[in-house]
């Protein structure tokens, strides 16, 4: 396989004229790495995962995802589309705004449903993931009378029931209690060990050394200023406070 | 305090081995690449199209959202008219579109026009931006009121040209409908020139000084704000749908799935709304807005508006008299 999942060649985005939110990022993920993304807010990350999820297109600058143009033109083809989208999932930041579905087993059965799966092996997918998460005692509930964390589980839940091969993950630990947090990062380890491939946006510095291997850290001005291990990336104070990610 | 004892221990600690019960993956999960990739690394084209009823509603979102981050940006440029009191602004508007109204020369009308124009450039407005907004509202207005009006079973006269069906569009019916377009256009681009070079917050706080009910003005307010809370909501709900759409839906999971977005909106705005009211109370609120008090005007204010409503005296004279001279 491959080595690179997505690249990012000087890549810009923009809200509109005068409101920048990425400024010429390269960027390389590689299969089967954990990619923690590291900046303050504002500094562009739900913006950069967005783009990776092809959600949106680069303002200036392109993208290639598993060695062809992730294109606004090429995200327009169905099966692109669905064998893309199938590969690549993205856990929101909002986990409530992901929810649309009646119940939290219909919520996790969306995606499986989509797949053609039949009947039976949805309803593996839905208990197995319910499991994993341990969240089966919600499964009959509605996902938008949820507590912010139950919330964060559903919609994780969501996205992995499709099993997809690359996992984006914005924020994932806000909202959740120590012992929630602390399973998330064994859990995205699992993952990692699985041989997914993660990028997580987050600027939670105390969980970063143990979910990914490599760090790349967005300044305030929407620029890339290290991408490296996360060890020596996290060894460099006066960057990480340069970056607004810790204190002086 | 007494310190907890070691029995406490939650039953959901991970076994001494580190691995918690909860992180083995289930095989459908753990197994590597996707099972329609058949040999083939890059996802395939299909030569079929997505779904463009989803690709249009997300687009049109976009563009909602970069106009008002635009105009946004706009009023808050450092030039002539955002450096004026908003109650000015709001004061000379009034009293512009008062003269604009009762105008009946169309040369009144495109110096009107040309002079917001002007004030548009020293604000450091884009020429075209403005336009566009302008246009919009035109065209609409043209089309509804002012095309009608042309023809000879509204405006009766002489015939310009003939149409089937004994219809005709008349020459007093045009001059008519060119004075509407024209005041259309005068209006228009006085609002224009005033939503563009007022924060929205400025605006609301003018409206409160010309009297109108704080209730009232609280609740545009809350409408605009949330319109663009609940769009964004609406939106990443939309997104989260497209991030997972891996296959082709039928029509009616599509519907079904259009009704539960539209459900599950209506819940968030019910929430939120809630939240939004609890948040008011907590701090304060009882029911009757009090809102905050606005500076005085001052004399340059004061000076302002009375500019302003002199402009617009002038602007009304000056239009008598070119109707007197047949203009
Ligand atoms: N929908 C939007 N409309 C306009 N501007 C936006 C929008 N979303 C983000 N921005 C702007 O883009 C920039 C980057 O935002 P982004 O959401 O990517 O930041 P982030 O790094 O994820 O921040 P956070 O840590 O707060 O989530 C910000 O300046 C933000 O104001
Ligand atoms: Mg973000």
């Amino acid at each position: 396989m491959p080595a690179d999942i997505f690249n990012l060649d000087k890549v810009s985005f923009d809200y509109g004229p005068g409101a920048p939110a990425l400024d010429g990022v390269d960027l390389t993920v590689a299969g089967g790495e954990s990619v923690a993304l590291l900046g303050a807010n504002a500094s562009g990350k739900t913006t950069l995962l967005r783009l990776l999820a092809g959600l949106a297109s680069p303002t200036k600058g392109a993208i290639t995802a598993f060695g062809v143009p992730l294109t606004a033109e090429a995200l327009r083809d169905r099966g692109f589309t669905a064998s893309f989208r199938r590969r690549v999932g993205f856990v929101f930041q909002n986990a409530e705004a992901q929810l649309f579905s009646p119940s939290v087993a219909a919520e996790v059965a969306f995606g499986p449903l989509q797949l053609g799966l039949d009947e039976s092996a949805v309803a593996e997918r839905v208990r197995d993931t319910l499991a994993l998460l341990g969240i089966e005692h919600l499964a009959e509930r509605a996902p938008f009378h949820l507590s912010g964390g139950e919330k964060r589980k559903v919609a994780i839940g969501s996205v992995l029931s499709l099993a997809p091969d690359i996992l984006l993950f914005d924020e994932p630990t806000t909202g959740l209690d120590p012992r929630s947090r602390a399973w998330l990062v064994r859990f995205l380890r699992a993952l990692r060990e699985a041989g997914k491939t993660l990028v997580t946006a987050t600027h939670d510095l105390d969980i970063v050394g143990r979910l990914a291997d490599r760090a790349v850290v967005l300044g305030e001005d929407h620029r890339v200023w290290s991408d490296g291990p996360v060890g020596a990336v996290l060894a460099d104070h006066p960057l990480l406070v340069g970056a607004n990610l810790a204190e002086p | 305090m007494p310190a907890p004892t070691a029995t406490t221990r939650p039953p959901e600690d991970p076994p001494p081995d580190g691995r918690a019960p909860g992180t083995s993956l289930p095989v459908w999960l753990s197994a590597a690449g996707a099972a329609d990739n058949e040999g083939s690394w890059a996802p395939r084209r299909s030569g079929r199209r997505t779904e463009a009823f989803l690709d249009r509603t997300l687009a049109e979102f976009a563009h909602v959202t970069r106009h008002a981050v635009f105009a946004e940006e706009v009023a808050r440029r450092d030039g002539f008219l955002q450096r004026l009191d908003p109650r000015v602004k709001l004061g000379g508007f009034i009293a512009l579109v008062l003269a604009v109204a009762v105008a009946r020369s169309p040369v009144t009308l495109v110096l009107v026009t040309l002079l917001s124009l002007a004030g548009a450039a020293r604000s450091r407005v884009p020429a075209g931006f403005l336009v566009k907004r302008v246009w919009v509202v035109v065209a609409v207005f043209a089309g509804v009121m002012a095309l009608p009006a042309t023809l000879n079973v509204v405006t009766p006269g002489v015939a310009a040209l003939r149409l089937p069906f004994g219809l005709a569009v008349t020459w007093s019916g045009l001059r008519g409908a060119s004075l509407l377009v024209l005041r259309a256009s005068a209006s228009a681009t006085l609002a224009a020139v005033l939503t563009l070079t007022t924060r929205w917050d400025r605006l609301l706080a003018a409206a409160r000084g010309a009297g109108i009910p704080p209730a009232f003005v609280v609740v545009v307010d809350l409408a605009y704000r949330y319109l663009f809370v609940l769009m964004g909501a609406a939106l990443e709900t939309f997104e989260a749908r497209k991030a997972r759409t891996v296959g082709s839906l039928r029509l009616a999971q599509n519907q079904g799935f259009v009704a539960a977005v539209a459900g599950a909106t209506l819940q968030k705005a019910r929430v939120m709304s809630e939240e939004v009211h609890a948040a008011m109370v907590a701090r304060g609120y009882d029911g009757s807005p009090r809102l905050a008090r606005l500076s005085p005007l001052g004399a340059g204010g004061v000076l302002g508006l009375a500019a302003f409503v002199a402009g617009a005296y002038i602007v009304f004279i000056l239009d008598r008299v070119l109707v007197v001279l047949g203009a």
